[in-house]
């Protein structure tokens, strides 16, 4: 083919076969306008911006226990909005989603499993350097207890010098996970190490022994293996079997998640799926009305790892930080007051740990004032209607402007290439839109149109400057030259394309900055440009040999 | 076609030049008084999707227990009915619940009736946050056009089409009783690139005349030009009509904006801006040519 010799055109075919490619391995991935699901935005009270990290990290770690399909926080450009999109319209979950967003946040300090102080009891004293103290790499942050705590706290670090204290945000207290034997053999193996001093546990009795969250192991084959022993008795739950789990009979396992649910504990989390749960199980955890957390755990990560605070232990138990008690404090005397203290990697990180500190501390409920200004439920059934008459609306308008087209060209082979050229635009921004893993909702696909009518408006140009109106035989200078040199017409068309998107591209650039226009902009600067680089180009060469 | 001939012998330039834009000054205050959807004001949206055939006239008195202001959109689609019900109250689903259940809907009904929320406070953000991006995408547009011609007169008169095309257009539509949403407070911006288009290839058509006469170069800019917004009105038309019916709230906002914005581009184009390109070229002494091609991407 003569037509593939221009590396334009080339260029061209090869984006739409890669792109077309990417969208068949890779896929697209739509909005929930489309695929129907709840979007909520969140408005923190003015002056908060400092804090929104911290809020969305905290939004989304509770989120993530509520085991939604694809659960999304994201921070708007503004500082002071965040989004919450969820695929589910169930109204009893959104209802969960905002008794999470107005749910207090408690912080709790434990040591070894003893409770020292939670939520008020323990506050931000500003009296001593505002509260926090940054030198150099290390940082401070000072603390003052209240009501119980002063005398609880003194007695859990009796003689406790050099153990570690944990620092809990959240805390599933009402928790007990059930998870499969191997993966009970695996943490039970793993040492645990949150601070540089700290040693002695595994992941498994951290969980038990410091986070205090019960543990059931089952059988992953059929039938549950062992359940936690000296923590059950520690609640006072016995359980007449012999210490050290030799395997326990189905029967007996479902007896310990009832007499765990009898002490309160009403809620269940997993590493897996629930549908991924033996049958047996999951019958109980329906019969016992109890509330399914799930903790999708990276199968390439370890349970715990000190450096990552998004590790599966951390993400399950809500813990935050782990300090070394020091030897003050445990002479048995009330705790009026103390210091938390470490060293990070550079000043900017331990500012940084010495700020996250004082968030946690600031008051019961999440660091600022939030309310939900925006609850939009989307109906699948009517995203799915929308997919089924895009097609439909895409080809009416299409043909419209091809009628048009052949109208006024009255030459087959310009329309057909015209909306040859458009259709492949179209390929090439969803095969974009594939690689970079953009959310394609309603607005981007609105994006998608204005793209295209721009992209036919400049072949139009194109062809015009190049046809001379479709009459460039007749156009002869009065040297008898044809004055009409297609290249030079080309850069008169280009002028006005590159002007045009230039300008279309400055329109859209600071509407990116709008969530909810995010998607508008992104499609329609994407197809402006890939329309300059790629498909407009192509056209004029493809019309230069056309001609 | 001779446009130029037809519209420009019989008609004074410089009548086109002063009466479209005093239609578009006169336009400014309905423009600006446009209705805001209830993104920007607040209010409640309810999708409701049902087997049965339900009219409008049925939601808005089963729903007027809820709030007085009820704004329903029914269509009927392969024997279901979706509607899009509006208020700038807040409904929670409970009054809606009961109010819809007067007119008979089960509970399995209900639990496809789905109220969004928009908090005023919402809005009020989303409208501070769309004029500071209105201001910097106007400017850098400016900007852009300004560099392309390097020539005053001509980016004015560009820069006018595209002010004008928002006011008449808009100004239209608000009479209309036409309610503005954020997808649509897009299209004003997207509707600035269309109307750029044909403006720069009106302008560098004239500005590069080679011994032509203006007539001729205005004749040959609007064949071009003409496609270029018949094309895109047909399109859009076409796909405003589709998505009203589907009830694609963002894509018939976006479609309307641009449709009314590029007929009335139409008149600030071919009417205005040539006016004005007739006036600068009178008053500008000969010889004295603007440049041009500031962008190209093939070397001649």
């Amino acid at each position: 083919m003569k037509l593939f010799e221009d590396w334009r055109i080339l260029l061209l075919v090869i984006c739409v076969v890669l792109s077309l490619l990417l969208i068949s391995t890779k896929g697209l991935s739509y909005g929930i306008d489309f695929i129907g699901g709840t979007e909520m935005k969140v408005e923190i009270e003015a002056g908060g911006e400092p804090y929104v990290d911290s809020v969305v990290e905290i939004l989304k770690n509770r989120l993530n226990g509520l085991g939604l399909k694809s659960t999304q926080v994201l921070k708007e450009a503004d500082g002071r909005h965040i989004v919450i999109k969820v695929s589910s319209i169930d109204p009893q979950d959104i209802a969960k989603i905002k008794d999470i967003i107005n749910q207090q946040a408690v912080f709790e300090q434990v040591v070894e499993g003893n409770l020292c102080a939670k939520g008020t009891e323990i506050q931000l004293d500003i009296t001593q350097q505002g509260g926090a103290f940054i030198s150099g790499n290390n940082w401070q942050v000072y603390v003052k207890t209240s009501g119980d705590a002063p005398a609880r706290c003194g007695q859990v670090m009796e003689g406790k010098a050099g153990h570690m204290t944990d620092i809990f945000l959240d805390r599933p207290s009402k928790s007990f996970i059930l998870i499969d034997s191997n993966s009970c053999s695996e943490m039970s193996s793993t040492a645990f190490t949150n601070h540089p001093d700290d040693t002695g546990y595994t992941d498994l009795s951290f969980l038990e022994d410091r986070a205090l969250i019960p543990i059931v192991c089952y059988n992953a084959a059929t039938e549950p293996e062992g359940t936690n022993q000296s923590l059950l008795e520690e609640l006072g739950v016995v359980v007449n079997e012999t210490v050290n789990t030799t395997s326990l009979d189905l029967d007996e396992a479902i007896s310990s998640m009832e007499r765990l649910k009898a002490d309160g504990k009403n809620s269940v989390i997993f590493s897996i799926n629930e549908t991924q749960l033996p049958q047996d199980l999951h019958d109980v955890i329906t019969r016992l009305n109890l509330t399914v957390k799930t903790y999708p755990k990276n199968p390439d990560k370890p349970y715990h790892s000190a450096d990552d605070p998004d590790s599966w232990i951390d993400a399950v138990t809500g813990l935050k930080s782990t300090l070394k008690i020091s030897e003050g404090l445990t002479n048995g005397n009330p705790i009026y007051s103390s210091v938390f203290e470490g060293s990070s990697a550079t000043t900017a990180e331990a500012r940084e740990t010495a700020q996250r500190f004082k968030i946690w501390m600031t008051s019961g409920n999440l660091p600022v004032k939030t309310q939900i200004v925006l609850e939009r439920p989307n109906l699948p059934e009517l995203g799915q209607q929308f997919f089924k008459y895009i097609g439909i609306m895409a080809v009416i308008a299409l043909s419209l402007v091809a009628a048009i087209i052949s109208i006024r060209y009255r030459r087959p082979k310009i329309s057909i290439f015209i909306l040859l050229t458009s259709f492949s635009e179209i390929v090439i921004v969803m095969g974009f839109a594939s690689l970079m893993s953009w959310e394609l909702d309603m607005a981007a696909f609105a994006g998608i149109i204005a793209a295209i009518g721009t992209g036919v408006d400049h072949q139009v140009v194109i062809t015009d400057e190049a046809t001379h109106g479709g009459k460039n035989k007749e156009a002869r200078g009065s040297k008898g030259t044809n004055i009409w040199d297609i290249k030079d017409s080309f850069n008169r068309a280009f002028f006005i394309i590159i002007t045009s998107v230039l300008t279309v591209i400055f329109a859209m650039l600071p509407l990116m900055s709008v969530t909810d226009l995010r998607g508008f902009a992104f499609t329609t600067i994407i197809g402006a440009g890939i329309g300059l680089m790629i498909t407009r180009p192509a056209y004029a060469r493809i019309l230069e040999k056309i001609l | 076609m001779d446009f130029y001939g037809k519209v420009f012998s019989r008609v004074n330039y410089k009548v086109w030049m002063v009466l479209i834009p005093l239609i578009g000054l006169l336009l400014m205050p309905f423009a600006f008084s446009v209705k805001l959807g209830i993104d920007f004001t607040g209010g409640t949206e309810i999708q409701i999707l049902t087997d049965r055939a339900v009219s409008a006239q049925q939601f808005q008195s089963a729903l007027s227990q809820c709030s007085t202001d009820i704004r329903a959109n029914v269509q009927n689609l392969e024997g279901r009915t979706t509607a899009i019900i509006k208020s700038k109250d807040a409904i929670n689903k409970s009054c809606s619940d009961s109010a819809l259940a007067t007119i008979g809907f089960s509970e399995e009904e209900l639990a496809k009736v789905l109220p969004s929320t928009f908090k005023p406070e919402l809005g009020k953000t989303l409208l501070e946050q769309g004029s500071k991006v209105f201001i910097i995408a106007g400017v850098l547009m400016m900007a852009v056009i300004f560099i392309a011609f390097r020539s005053i007169i001509p980016s004015i008169a560009v820069i006018q089409a595209a002010v004008f095309d928002i006011a008449i257009g808009l100004g239209l539509l608000s009479l209309l009783g036409f309610e503005l949403s954020l997808a649509g407070f897009a299209a004003l911006l997207m509707l600035v690139g269309y109307s750029v288009d044909d403006n720069i290839v009106l302008t560098s058509n004239v500005l590069n005349e080679r011994g032509k006469s203006l007539g001729e170069q205005v004749n040959k800019a609007f064949a071009t030009g003409i496609t270029m917004t018949g094309t895109s009105i047909a399109g859009l038309t076409a796909i405003l009509i589709v998505a009203f019916f589907v009830q694609m709230e963002t894509v018939s906002q976006i479609a309307t904006v641009l449709v009314a914005g590029l007929m009335a581009d139409f008149f600030t184009t071919w009417f205005v801006n040539v006016a004005v390109l007739e006036w600068y070229l009178r008053r500008k002494p000969a010889g004295t040519k603007s440049s041009r091609f500031k962008f190209t991407l093939f070397r001649s």
